[in-house]
């Protein structure tokens, strides 16, 4: 039997036990393949209707991830009232079949620049600052202790320390990166209580329809941390996609982003700390970049784009001297 | 001794085919790549073209803040930069040197992807070695 079809027979068995109507699983086809997941598309048939679903699968030969943590977690926050997809039913893995989790699809763009310049997301582009900032309220709505498996609370201390790590180890010479990491230092917040944190909401993980929001996605960075930490990655510079105008993801200014959220009942957060948050995001990014490049140089993924990202890291050092120089 | 063309022009040739003729023959991914590879030449086609001496005044200004730096190459400046900015000798107060860490990268980053910098340091590029 090949891949596809052996998929289709167990999804539709899982659909079956999980939701106890008969399902048939047609149009079965793969989206995308990170190193770890797989991503796939189909259409879902039963005598209550159609519709079309997401599998989240772990790659074969893969080591297990935590698929059974994202669906978990998608399950208590879609409770809490954050715009994700509903997990519609999950199987763990067996010999025959790596573990994955079955969702709804959902409509929507995700695509940067057709958000920032497309004519038709006009009225969404409006909405879509005070959209997100209610939403992440909500994420940080969720307290510690009903997301314990993604480990330990992490404060502005232990945030810092570990990404001082992660630069040091880079095997780059950066000053601008060192010199950043000595201002976050100096200008920790202190620290407020632990939530959950999405850790990666930016233009590109927004799935935007005409009318603004209709879902969060890429949960795979969250964890148990400071709520500030999501505000400040919203606008690390590199997500405005060039609308310097709107520091906020590129859809509004600082201070309406910090408005909103206060208003949709988040803890209201201080410019000071929203800096220090944008300051540590733009430091992560640099991070990331290199991280990015490395997985090529270490011939994991021989790729021209991670190379290509590791070259990002310029504009990320150039990035943390405007916040330096509080421009 | 000469080659013909030189790296630049070299790379310029493989940035114009990516963008050109090989590119168009790709779809999805694979042409996402061929245009992330050719812009990359281009940073790299600027940086042959603008040579080691583009960077002088940054060589001049970095040396100020590190003492006995007059025989240091160009890594061995900025390790030493970057080693007294994590002893804590160097810092965002020491006088100047987010000034001159700022030019230094901008002057890089106009190389490498030169619609980047904010517009006043995009408008500003002209004269920016003369500030």
């Amino acid at each position: 039997m090949n891949t596809t079809t052996s998929l289709s027979d167990s999804v539709a068995a899982v659909l079956n036990r999980d939701l106890g109507h008969h399902m048939e699983i047609t149009d079965l086809r793969r989206l995308s393949g990170g190193a770890s997941l797989e991503t796939w598309q189909a259409e879902a048939h039963s005598d209550q209707g159609s519709q079309s679903i997401i599998i989240r699968r772990d790659r074969p030969g893969t080591p297990p991830t935590s698929r059974r943590d994202e669906a978990e977690l998608l399950r208590v926050v879609h409770d809490a009232g954050v715009p994700v997809p509903r997990v519609l039913a999950e199987h763990l893995a067996s010999d025959d079949e790596p573990a994955y989790f079955v969702m709804d699809f959902l409509e929507g763009e995700t695509i940067p620049r057709k958000l920032l310049r497309d004519e038709r997301f006009e009225t969404a582009r409006r909405h879509l600052g005070p959209q997100v900032a209610s939403a992440l309220a909500r994420v940080h709505s969720v307290a510690a202790d009903k997301v314990g498996f993604l480990g330990p609370a992490m404060t502005p201390e232990t945030s810092l320390s570990a990404l001082a790590t992660a630069v040091r180890t880079c095997d780059v010479e950066s000053p601008v990166l060192e010199l950043a990491i000595g201002w976050l230092r100096e200008n920790a917040p202190a620290a407020t209580d632990p939530a959950l944190v999405h850790g990666d909401v930016r233009n590109g993980n927004l799935m935007v329809t005409e009318d603004g929001l209709s879902a969060v996605l890429d949960w795979e960075l969250a964890h148990v941390g400071q709520p500030a930490e999501d505000l400040g990655w919203f606008c690390v510079r590199a997500w405005r996609f060039g609308n310097d105008d709107k520091p906020a993801g590129g859809f509004c200014d600082r201070a309406q982003l910090l408005e909103s959220y206060a208003l949709a009942g988040g803890r209201p957060v201080s410019e000071e700390e929203l800096r220090f948050w944008e300051m540590f995001g733009t430091l992560k990014w640099a991070a990331t970049c290199v991280a990015q490049f490395d997985i090529h140089r270490r011939g994991d993924v021989r790729s021209v784009e991670l190379a290509a990202i590791g070259r990002r890291l310029i504009e990320a050092e150039y990035d943390l001297l405007l916040l330096l120089e509080g421009l | 001794m000469q080659t013909v063309p030189d790296s630049a022009g070299m790379i310029e040739a493989v940035a114009e085919w990516l963008e050109g003729p090989a590119g168009a023959a790709l779809n999805g991914a694979e042409r996402y790549n061929a245009r992330v590879a050719a812009r990359a030449l281009r940073g790299v086609e600027r940086e042959l073209r603008a040579g080691s001496f583009h960077f002088e005044p940054d060589r001049t200004s970095l040396r100020a803040f590190v003492p006995l730096s007059d025989e240091l190459d160009d890594e061995g400046l900025l390790n030493a930069v970057t080693n007294s900015i994590r002893e804590g000798q160097l810092t965002t107060r020491t006088e100047k040197l987010v000034e001159t860490l700022h030019e230094y990268t901008l002057r890089r980053l106009l190389l490498v992807n030169p619609s980047y910098p904010i517009e006043a340091d995009r408008s500003d590029a002209t004269t920016r070695s003369a500030r």
